[in-house]
């Protein structure tokens, strides 16, 4: 029997990410095995959690196309304010928006008016579900969206299709991302915690997580009694990941191939327009002006302390851009072995990823400490320890932000270039890096993003004297000095912003057509 | 694109480089939930040398990050409040014992301390206080068996201990002075019955009361008293008939020894001393607001005379064993009923 050089690379690279990936989340679930069981509870958290995330799944995922049709094929100042806005939500943490309503909501008689009412219960909770999923539906169906060549178009135009038809056929190409989207969105629903800690309790709605953080709050923390919780998260989030990977074998279409040409975009109609406004200010004034205006109303009320600001941002920044590149390229590695290895491997693959998104980051951090602090493998109180636990609850999301754009692209442009004796490193960068150049920017900002303001991981693993910005705030938070914390948070997202803002720029310089050679 | 990928790649080498080099781990490593903490760590190795590295964090992470160390601890001392915290980590064999307590405790310091020396107090404050809206149509209760009062239906909030880290203090002296555990789940019942708020923490708590939502919060002692002295001078802090005492506690890892063991009994001994005790008073933001548990030291003026309150004992080993079955009953009823 004999091994190739690449069988041999490929083993190694599956075996490195399963003992840092998979192995620590593997050791944690696995706890209720053999330590002794505690009542796991009744089933109505479950249910609730279940509730909340279809609701938001379903909302979240036919607006997020919609978007993302207008944001990829359409022009005007709604489609534009609507992707402005988009990003700054989604720059936007939960603590952000939870605790901007709640300083808005501190508003003498308002707290009692209707709105206040409204807000302060289920409706409240799923408002800000949607708010926080729209921004990971429109990124991962916009990429189809852009993808889809103008020949599409032209032939239904050519054939005489009515617009309903060819409305159904784009729908048709875009269902995978559609699914992608809903799955997301309810899966980020399922694991939630910030938001149904504030309006849930207040609202006495249990949901999992809550059942699964009673658990952390016990002492000594009962992590076995979390994990059996986390089964029932996981295996509820499976369901929405089962469909996302149906949809995607049924109905992949190969979208990026060699006679693709790329499509215009055309003004939007009125009834568009209007509904992308409408959208659009919904976006700006609930989920931006509101919570930024009430935290912005927070961080002049104080005197300016001597709190080390600068440090946590760059600090997070940091480790934010090198856990962000580190959960993007595991993620493309996964998808090309996944591409290359059989259907057992595939299933494998989203098993590992579905539990690694759908369970709280404290679980995931507990299983990094259980893991790494021994004197085997003494990762434990380390910088790369965190980078690692950060790429990791990152990687699902990156997987499933490029899982449609990888999948659309033709095979038989790699093979075309390998016949023409291009190198694989060369195939690499001119030809996937190329053409996967917006979607990996995406992927990249959403992890960074994410990571930036992450607080269960980094409050289990982060090494002494490495504070990161979320473990910063909520210190602050803590001696009661508000306003610092609020000026922190809307420091960070400064920060946040311009990098996005420089990547945009890097990304506009990378995939601009070349200038043609003068004569 | 080929640029662009090199020039990323050189700077993430250097974001790599400056984040992940190797820094020096020697000294203590001191998990506080404390907001002194930090200040009174600098003090201690500007005098002694010895480098103690900071890990700041909310209680609740704070006892889940030594948790899940288990027999492993990275850490060597712990400084947080609530002694039936100590006693639970005590009982999970994760903590040093023979702590010596300080000399000059006063006679309720004494009754603070540890049987086994499984934890030092450091202070106290008082597990739960009512903080009103000043309101001259709003006549706050004394007592705990008043909050049932037909006049506070629906106006009073407390937090989620499953969230808030303090709380469970406080509910455990409100089964206490309602016939103990778990005799006092129909008084809390009542509560809830009668219009109970539950918020995640202070801030959503001071949010409500500050709005009208509520007219009473019940909250740490210390956290009401600085929120009525520096947030909001609005706020009324009434110390009920009862108060428990919550005493902050310092503990030391389990199988520390040699060097370390040394630096870390001087660290718990230095922060006893009545300047670094005024120092923490000074720098602790909310948790300043706390009574001395040693002889020689005042309080922060705008903490009440003790001769004033009613303070009774609420007993670490008996509530510390309580916990879990506790914050389980409460999420379970309170919260999610």
């Amino acid at each position: 029997m004999s091994f190739s050089v690449a069988s041999l690379l490929r083993a190694a690279l599956l075996a490195l990410i399963a003992a840092i990936f998979v192995y620590p989340l593997a050791r944690l679930l696995s706890l209720p095995l053999w330590s002794a069981q505690s009542d796991p509870g009744g089933w109505m958290s479950l249910i609730n959690s279940v509730r909340f995330a279809l609701i938001t799944a379903l909302i979240t995922a036919p607006l997020g196309a919609f978007l993302a049709h207008e944001i990829a094929r359409r022009r005007g100042a709604a489609v534009r304010l609507a992707a402005i806005g988009l990003w700054l939500l989604f720059l936007a943490p939960s603590y952000v928006l939870t605790t901007g309503w709640i300083i808005f909501l501190a508003l003498p008689g308002l707290r009692q008016s209707f709105v206040g009412a409204a807000f302060l219960g289920p409706g409240g909770m799923i408002f800000l579900f949607v708010l926080k999923a729209l921004p990971f539906a429109v990124f991962v169906s916009r990429a189809t969206f852009a993808a889809i060549g103008a020949e599409q178009e032209e032939a239904a135009l050519v054939l005489g299709l009515p617009a309903p038809t060819r409305l159904m056929l784009t729908l048709r190409l875009a269902f995978p991302a559609l699914a992608a989207g809903f799955a997301m969105a309810g899966i980020e629903t399922m694991q939630e915690f910030g938001i149904p800690a504030t309006l849930g309790v207040t609202a006495h709605i249990p949901i999992l997580t809550y059942a699964i953080y009673q658990r952390l709050a016990q002492v000594p923390t009962d992590f076995s009694g979390a994990a059996m919780l986390c089964w029932r998260l996981i295996f509820a989030a499976g369901l929405f990941a089962a469909f996302h990977v149906i949809i995607q074998r049924r109905h992949k279409s190969m979208l990026v191939h060699g006679r693709n040409r790329q499509s215009g975009h055309a003004t939007q109609g009125p009834q568009a327009r209007a509904a992308t406004a409408v959208i659009a200010g919904l976006i700006w004034g609930l989920g931006i002006l509101i919570p930024l205006a009430a935290l912005t109303m927070r961080a002049a009320s104080g005197a300016i302390s001597t709190t080390d600001i600068t440090g946590p941002v760059i600090r997070s920044l940091g480790f934010a851009a090198f856990a962000a590149t580190l959960a993007i390229l595991v993620a493309l590695a996964l998808l090309k072995l996944r591409a290359a290895k059989g259907l057992a491997f595939g299933i494998a693959v989203d098993a590992a990823m579905v539990a690694n998104m759908a369970v709280p980051g404290l679980i995931l951090a507990a299983g990094y400490i259980l893991a790494f602090n021994n004197n085997i493998l003494p990762l434990y109180g380390t910088s790369l320890l965190l980078i690692i636990a950060y790429a990791a609850g990152t990687i699902p999301i990156a997987l499933r932000l490029l899982q449609n754009a990888l999948g659309q692209i033709d095979a038989k442009l790699g093979e075309a270039a390998r016949l023409h004796g291009v190198r694989p490193l060369a195939r690499a960068i001119d030809i996937e890096a190329a053409l996967l150049a917006t979607p990996l920017a995406y992927a990249w900002l959403l992890a960074a993003a994410a990571i930036m303001f992450e607080l269960p991981i980094s409050e289990l693993l982060y090494p002494p004297g490495q504070t990161p910005l979320a473990v910063a705030i909520v210190g602050l938070d803590q001696i009661a000095d508000f306003a610092a914390a609020a000026r922190l948070s809307l420091v960070g997202m400064a920060s946040m912003a311009c990098l996005t803002a420089c990547v945009m720029l890097a990304l506009r310089y990378a995939t601009a057509p070349a200038r043609p050679v003068a004569a | 694109m080929r640029k662009i990928l090199a020039s990323l790649a050189v700077v993430l080498v250097i974001v790599g480089g400056v984040l992940l080099w190797p820094r020096g781990q020697t000294g203590l490593t001191l998990y506080t939930g404390l907001d002194y903490g930090p200040a009174v760590a600098t003090a201690f190795t500007k005098e002694t040398g010895i480098p103690v590295q900071v890990v700041r964090l909310s209680t609740g992470a704070l006892l889940a990050r030594i948790s899940a160390q288990g027999a492993h601890p990275d850490w060597s001392i712990g400084w947080f409040d609530g002694a039936t915290a100590a006693v639970a980590l005590d009982q999970a064999g994760l903590l040093a014992h023979g702590l010596a307590a300080p000399a000059d405790l006063t006679p309720l310091g004494s009754s603070l301390t540890s049987k086994n020396g499984a934890y030092v107090p450091t202070g106290f404050t008082m597990a739960g206080v009512f903080i009103t809206a000043s309101d001259p149509d709003f006549t706050p209760p004394t007592t705990w068996a008043q909050l049932t009062a037909p006049a506070y239906h629906g106006v009073i909030g407390m937090n989620d201990p499953s969230i808030s880290g303090p709380t469970y203090p406080a509910l455990a002296g409100m089964l206490q002075s309602n016939g103990g555990w778990p005799q006092g789940q129909a008084f809390i019942q009542a509560l809830k019955q009668d219009g109970l708020h539950i918020y995640a923490k202070n801030d959503a708590a001071l949010a409500a009361l500050q709005s009208g939502a509520i007219s009473l919060a019940i909250v740490q002692s210390s956290a009401a008293l600085y929120f009525a002295d520096n947030t909001d001078h609005n706020l009324h802090v009434v110390f009920p008939n009862p108060s428990y005492e919550l005493p902050n506690v310092i503990v030391m890892a389990h199988g520390l020894h040699g060097k370390l063991r040394s630096e870390a009994t001087q660290f718990i001994a230095f922060v006893n001393r009545p300047d670094i005790q005024a120092l923490r008073m000074k720098q602790g933001g909310a948790d300043g607001y706390y009574w001395p548990v040693t002889d020689n030291v005042s309080p922060l003026p705008a903490l009440p005379a003790l001769t004033s309150i009613q303070v009774a004992p609420l007993n670490a080993e008996q509530w510390g064993v309580l916990q879990n079955s506790i914050t389980s009953w409460f999420a379970s009823r309170i919260v999610g009923g």
